[in-house]
């Protein structure tokens, strides 16, 4: 009833996951100032990517896993958008308290 | 659990239903979703009473501009914290999504049962353990925060429970998780043949969307509550100012959570309306598929509208800006599904039951507090009616002149689905009628009152308020009067035989070709359908008269 | 009467779908695993959105207070994080051959894996506790014994920062930190119940749905991490 992966998928998804690591922990002895939060960011979604698509199957499931998996990562940027909004703009005018 | 357990299913006689099996641990090990609804049913209507008792003494105190009855103001804090805590959280939101959504969302779609039920009958575990804690709080303390528990007054000044309540609404939210999680999967993977997305009735398009909010909501507000517990109870900085914290973040976790709650509690009330209104006016429903899709938009516009609480708490201008016009934006699809009730009753052949008063009733306490809820968005206004009874009013005509009355309608809607009996028309009415009255007689005055300048929270007042507060609360006591009157007529409904029929509205849903009461299983044989939903026509008010068991084909 | 008659009656009738363990709500096999398969997915998603809370507060304070976190996050042992990581990836491949060995219905595989993935995941909870319990002998734990360390004093003294948001950022650390170490724990407790029953042969079949869905919540743990070890970890000074 399943897409069942072979051992060597896994273990190739496996040995990326581990690349990735160390390419994260490298980046950060890597001085690339602001860039370096995108940088992290960026590797972690690869990470959780392969992951999710691999390891947890979503590749293969049905288009509703898929829905799921994009609204719930949305959902979580839609709460930490709007949140650091307020937080960034803030003393934009210089009225204290705005 | 007895003898009939080896009967193969016809032998099962015409008088077993679900509610036949009379034992408590039948009632408290059951995992059917119409007696786990049953069990809901009990528990939000006792926790309405305690919602409405602390109201009720809100009420009696303000008559006067001084602080007389309660003695201090202590008293009138944890009076309105338990009115908001408890009615929230332990009323509205459960309400019309666990009573009558865990009853009639399998049967509406033709499945046996939830997809989870044994998680179902979890979440009101959970939920019961929270309500404890609740009341317990309730009798050993109280607490004095508001049911919004801002920092730093929750978490540094504040001497009541707070952990507690805390603790409480944490351990709740996840009633409401696991009901909204069983709702989705039940509504993907359990519909009957045929019944394809737009043939759904929007009863179940509306939970659909309710249970959406409450999968993505509710965790961050356990989030929220959790800090708040922590920060008090190990007394250490997470909003505190002095150590680096932030109290306006707590109150963005809080309100993402909060403000999409609120349509948590009205969405289902629309998908109630949207059943009622086709039945009593005779007519398809007008613009299916725009109710249906604005549902879902509520859903999703909600998420993004929350900084609207906060629009003098320091957040930033800019922000607020942001906030604002999305919360204009949430009132198209609400106005769309107002737009388009009006449209079915158009040239329909219209009867005023108890349910279509109560139906009725909701459209027009709704849209007064969806156009003053315009007012609030709109930034300069909010600051001059920020916190005064302006709000106050206004958000109590959606939650009690939309939910509650919503509520209240499919209730006499569905009673005789639910019980297999009807009860007194004239006393529905009659009760329909005193809700409708006592509502706007006790919150009309609070939009002026509020306007006036009167703030909200308040022990004592300037004497001037008097009159319309007067007003206010002689309005609470015929409203009082007209929530008990259901509860009267309709419990002493229980006591005559089960005679209402498997349709007395002649309603088109496939909840109601099946008996009233429902069998445990629901139904005889897999149900298939192959038409819309609500395909009424005005000739089928030929011969009808309320009581008789109308076409089950 | 009730349910039990019900799940008799349907499961004599579903009889021919070679699965005795079709509960009565279904009509057939795959429309249960579809279920079980989606709750799991939903329960992922308010998962996101807890862990998503803390996240939200984590980024406020690490945007208001950039230079205090950044000092407070080079106290935390990054090999050591780096292991764990790895351990936790690994741990997440061996749950992914158990469940493939569960769809190929070799169950000692099966069994093998779980163990596997239970022992990685307790290895990553013990490494954890060495961490919590140097910063324990290093005065790092809010509450109990918070100080800025002898070695950052100088430098927190001249930049003129704020010792109570260093010691807001070891807050966020432990309540994350925590809290996925408690997720760990209740899957380590399930990845035990589920070898159990797939040793006892309790499942029909290998119970390749049950796995499946025990391991989505364990990748899912896996995930978190991966997100947390860089955003507290590796946050450099500069």
């Amino acid at each position: 009833m399943h897409h069942v992966a072979s051992i060597k998928s896994n273990l190739v998804v496996f040995a990326l996951l581990m690349v990735l690591l160390l390419a994260t922990v490298g980046a950060s002895y890597v001085p690339l100032g602001v860039m370096h939060f995108p940088v992290a960011m960026v590797i972690a979604t690869v990470k959780t990517v392969l992951i999710v698509l691999f390891f947890m199957h979503a590749l293969h499931s049905h288009r509703l896993t898929w829905i799921i998996c994009v609204a719930s990562f949305l959902w979580l940027l839609l709460m930490i958008v709007f949140t650091i909004i307020d937080f960034l703009s803030r003393g934009w005018l210089d009225i204290l308290g705005k | 659990m007895s003898a009939v357990a080896v009967e193969p299913r016809e032998s099962v006689a015409v008088e077993e239903n679900y509610l036949s099996d009379h034992t408590v641990k039948s009632w408290l090990l059951t995992t059917d979703h119409k007696r786990i609804g049953i069990l809901y049913l009990i528990s939000v209507t006792l926790f309405f009473l305690v919602g409405g008792a602390a109201a009720s003494m809100m009420r009696f105190e303000l008559m006067t501009p001084k602080g007389d009855l309660l003695g201090s103001p202590d008293v009138y804090n944890r009076l309105f914290t338990t009115h908001g805590v408890v009615m929230i959280f332990f009323f509205l939101v459960p309400s019309i999504p666990a009573v009558l959504g865990n009853f009639l969302i399998p049967l509406m779609i033709g499945a046996r049962d939830l997809a989870f039920p044994i998680l179902n009958l979890m979440s009101w575990y959970v939920y019961i353990i929270g309500g404890s804690i609740a009341i317990y709080i309730l009798m050993f303390g109280g607490v004095d925060t508001g049911w919004t528990f801002y920092t730093p007054f929750s978490t540094m000044y504040s001497n009541t429970m707070v952990v507690h309540a805390a603790i409480a609404v944490f351990i709740t939210g996840f009633s409401s998780i696991l009901t909204g999680l069983n709702f989705i999967v039940t509504i993907h993977t359990m519909r009957a043949p045929g019944m394809s997305w737009f043939r759904l009735p929007l009863f179940v398009w509306a939970h659909y969307a309710t249970s959406l909010i409450m999968v993505l909501g509710t965790p961050v507000l356990a989030i929220a509550v959790a800090l708040i517990a922590v920060e008090r109870g190990f007394g250490i900085g997470i909003f505190n100012p002095n150590l680096g914290g932030d109290p306006v973040l707590f109150q963005h976790l809080f309100w993402f959570y909060s403000h999409p709650a609120v349509y948590i509690m009205i969405l289902p009330g629309m998908g109630v309306i949207s059943e009622i209104i086709p039945c009593f006016a005779r007519r398809p429903i007008f613009g299916y598929r725009f109710i249906a899709a604005s549902s879902l938009a509520i859903a999703v516009i909600g998420f993004v509208v929350w900084g609207h609480h906060m629009f003098v708490s320091g957040q930033s201008m800019y922000a607020g800006m942001v906030f604002s016009m999305l919360s204009f934006l949430v009132a198209v699809p609400s106005a769309i599904k107002v737009f388009n009730w009006t449209s079915t009753m158009y040239k329909g052949s219209i009867r005023f039951d108890t349910p279509m008063l109560y139906a009725l009733g909701f459209i027009g306490l709704f849209t007064i507090g969806g156009l003053t809820g315009m007012m609030l968005s709109t930034l300069a206004v909010d600051i001059h009616v920020h916190d005064t009874y302006f709000v106050v009013a206004h958000f109590h005509y959606i939650m009690v002149g939309g939910a509650v009355m919503a509520y209240l309608g499919g209730i006499h809607f569905w009673w005789p689905k639910i019980t297999g009996r009807m009860y007194s028309e004239l006393l529905g009415k009659l009760s329909a009628l005193t809700v409708f009255i006592g509502f706007n007689l006790t919150f009309f005055p609070q939009f002026v009152l509020g306007y006036l300048g009167m703030p909200r929270r308040y022990f004592e007042y300037a004497s001037e308020f008097q009159v319309l507060n007067v007003m206010s609360t002689a309005g609470a006591s015929i409203l009082a009067a007209g929530y008990a009157l259901p509860l009267f007529y309709l419990l002493l409904s229980l006591r005559q035989p089960p005679t209402a029929g498997k349709n007395p509205w002649g309603a088109t849903g496939l909840e109601w070709q099946v008996d009233s009461p429902p069998t445990t299983h629901n139904f005889d044989f897999t149900p298939r359908i192959d038409r819309a939903p609500y395909a009424y026509s005005p000739v089928a008010i030929e011969g009808f008269d309320g009581y008789s068991d109308h076409g089950s084909h | 009467m009730d349910t039990a008659t019900m799940a008799h009656t349907n499961v004599a009738e579903h009889a021919s779908d070679a699965s005795p363990l079709l509960l009565h709500q279904f009509d057939d096999v795959h429309q249960q695993s579809e279920s079980s398969i989606l709750g799991m997915w939903l329960f992922l998603a308010t998962e996101v959105m807890f862990f998503g809370g803390l996240l939200t507060a984590f980024a406020v304070y690490r945007l208001l207070n950039p230079r205090e976190i950044a000092l407070a996050s080079q106290n935390l042992n990054v090999p050591l994080g780096c292991v764990n990581t790895m351990v936790l990836l690994v741990s997440s491949l061996t749950m992914a051959l158990a469940v493939r060995a569960s769809q190929l219905g070799r169950r000692k595989d099966v069994v093998r894996m779980l163990l596997l993935t239970m022992i990685f995941g307790t290895m990553f909870l013990v490494v954890k506790g060495f961490e919590w319990r140097a910063d324990y002998h290093e005065n790092l734990i809010p509450w109990i014994n918070f100080e800025v360390p002898h070695h950052q004093a100088e430098e927190v003294h001249e930049l003129g920062l704020v010792p109570a948001k260093m010691e807001l950022f070891f807050i966020m650390y432990f309540f994350m930190t925590g809290l996925h170490a408690l997720h760990l724990i209740i899957g380590i407790v399930m990845l035990a119940i589920m070898a159990h029953l797939v040793h006892r042969n309790w499942f029909s079949g290998s119970g390749a749905v049950q796995i499946e869905v025990a391991g989505l919540y364990w990748h899912f743990i896996d995930i978190v991490w991966v997100f947390l070890y860089p955003l507290l970890y590796l946050i450099s000074a500069h």
